[in-house]
């Protein structure tokens, strides 16, 4: 159980938080690719940093320590369920975690992420629709959609490949056009 | 590097399973080992999973797209078509067309824009293959003012020709005319259908066999999207005048059942096709001008053995009001495979479409 402090959050300090959760999100999902056990680990880990919060020295590196409090917390709850789920090693998670995310780098993704989703053809974006919004599973989609698990399966790829390569091409001409 | 760029094709596999939950033991195993080797594959794997993050966390930002959208479908005159058509051929060539209609379709028409735009044809549009014949939202009618009549185009999409065609058969069946360019009208019983069968029919080619008889139909070669990268070819099958059975529909049971196979020829790069059965239920608005006021679409995603041939069967319950039904078929690939040289084609056989009509009386096939 957690207890937040008594004291009120520095507001620096809450702006910082905020301005972190869609990297922190993205550095949870790379160490635990489970969607529902990331966004578990994301409440955990932002009570904790709360809980913490007048312990942060305002001249250190606010993304490092969250991201270290992170991967702890992906750790501990990866010992607790080991017995009964699927788990990255934790030697391979450490060599994940290492890598830090670039977040200028995110950014410019998310940019050129907002216009490639725009030119998916209506079929994949009525799936990734369901997928990434909806917060479908691939039976519930597959119902939905009237479509076979595996072409299902094989469409959220195709969309993932298409969508990455995409960015790929798009982040030069958004760097340029924020540059200039 | 080529073993290279294979172990990275294999990240990308295997981390979408993993994502989507799909993954073994072994498959975990694997792609732990291929991120324990490569910094290149720990690289696109973080890629991987940073935009699925995004993707759920910004879903709320991206446009949605529109559900079961009502458009308006201008009543067309065939006949100035007709008697420019021999002008134009005699002239050679003095094509008239909007901008924008392509075989390399533009990014712009990949939205809901594009009901809207040139040549009169409107885009039927639906969020999903899964919408209700009998939830109709309300009507958003797109404003459709062609300038001047549009003539064919060499350049048109093929999903623009196929709606050209299903309005076309909307009009010959309306004005109960008895023939027509690019099909036949047919009757059976009391129903009249515009079909197009005879016109997509091709014999054996390309290592496909027809499924039975010595035809099959054939789609029109694939406009490709350089920047989605995806391609596709629509045709319109067959327009049934249902306009007899307004009491059925008016109980709920008026269904249209049909049955297709599908093939596809080898072609370079052996990338499945997804075919579909689109459906569109068409009535007159206020205006007395054609309205959607029901899609469904099911799909099927081919093998690829072109000795075999894969079935779609579905059945669509008429909504009430339905005065006309629009069956087409759409072939889809994506990929980068798809801007490579393709020498083969795709093709449906068996079409079969029959009407129901209280769950006992069956007429067909039409």
């Amino acid at each position: 159980m957690f207890v937040l402090n008594e004291e009120p959050i520095p507001f620096d300090f809450s702006t910082k938080l905020t301005a972190l959760q869609r990297p922190l999100y993205a550095y949870i999902l790379t160490l635990l690719p489970n969607r529902t056990e990331a966004e578990d680990i994301l409440q955990e880990t932002n009570l904790i940093l709360c809980r913490k919060a007048n312990e942060y020295d305002p001249q250190g590196h606010f993304q490092a320590w969250a991201f270290n409090i992170a991967r702890y917390q992906v750790m501990g709850h990866i010992s607790k369920f080991k017995r009964s789920k699927l788990y990255f090693s934790p030697d391979l998670i450490d060599n994940l975690a290492e890598e830090a995310v670039d977040l200028k780098e995110m950014d410019l993704s998310r940019k050129a992420l907002q216009i490639c989703y725009e030119l998916l053809p209506k079929h994949m974006k009525a799936m990734a629709r369901l997928r990434f919004r909806e917060d479908k599973s691939l039976l519930e989609i597959s119902k939905a959609l009237k479509r076979p698990m595996g072409s299902v399966s094989a469409t959220l790829h195709r969309i993932r490949i298409n969508l990455i390569t995409c960015v790929k091409d798009k982040i030069p001409a958004i760097e340029a056009e924020l540059d200039s | 590097m080529k073993t290279e760029t294979y172990n990275l094709k294999e990240v990308d596999l295997l981390t979408s399973k993993v994502l989507d939950g799909l993954h073994t033991e072994e498959d975990l195993n694997r792609l732990s080992v291929l991120l324990e080797k490569s910094k290149d594959a720990r690289s696109r794997y973080r890629e991987l999973t940073v935009q699925d993050s995004m993707l759920h966390w910004e879903s709320v930002e991206f446009v949605e797209p529109s559900k079961a959208k009502m458009i308006q479908f201008p009543v067309f005159d065939w006949s100035v078509f007709s008697s420019i058509a021999a002008a134009v051929v005699a002239l050679f060539g003095v094509w008239w067309f909007h901008s924008s209609s392509n075989h390399i379709i533009s990014p712009s028409k990949e939205n809901a824009e594009l009901a809207k735009s040139e040549s009169g044809t409107l885009g039927v549009l639906s969020s999903s293959a899964s919408s209700e014949p009998n939830n109709f939202n309300s009507v958003d009618n797109v404003a459709f003012n062609p300038p001047n009549f549009p003539l064919p185009s060499p350049f048109m999409s093929t999903e623009q020709t196929a709606l050209n065609h299903a309005f076309y058969g909307i009009e010959i069946l309306r004005e109960k005319r008895n023939f027509g360019e690019g099909g036949a009208v047919e009757y059976k019983d009391t129903f009249t259908s515009w079909k197009r069968s005879e016109y997509l029919s091709v014999p054996a080619e390309n290592g496909i066999l027809p499924m039975s008889g010595d035809g099959m139909l054939k789609f029109s070669p694939m406009d490709v999207n350089v920047h989605a990268q995806n391609s596709e070819s629509m045709e319109t099958l067959q327009v049934v005048d249902v306009r007899n059975i307004n009491s059925e529909m008016e109980k709920g049971t008026a269904q249209i059942q049909t049955s297709v196979f599908f093939n596809k020829s080898m072609d370079i790069a052996g990338d499945p096709t997804e075919f579909s059965l689109s459906f569109h239920a068409i009535a007159s608005d206020e205006n007395n001008e054609n309205a959607s006021i029901a899609h469904e679409e099911f799909y099927l995603e081919s093998d690829l053995n072109p000795s075999t041939w894969e079935e779609l069967k579905q059945d669509f319950t008429l909504p009430n009001g339905t005065e006309f039904v629009i069956v087409s078929m759409t072939a889809r690939m994506d990929g980068s495979n798809v801007l490579l040289p393709s020498e083969g084609g795709h093709y449906a056989d068996g079409l079969t479409i029959n009407v129901s009509i209280d769950g006992q009386d069956t007429v067909g096939p039409l």
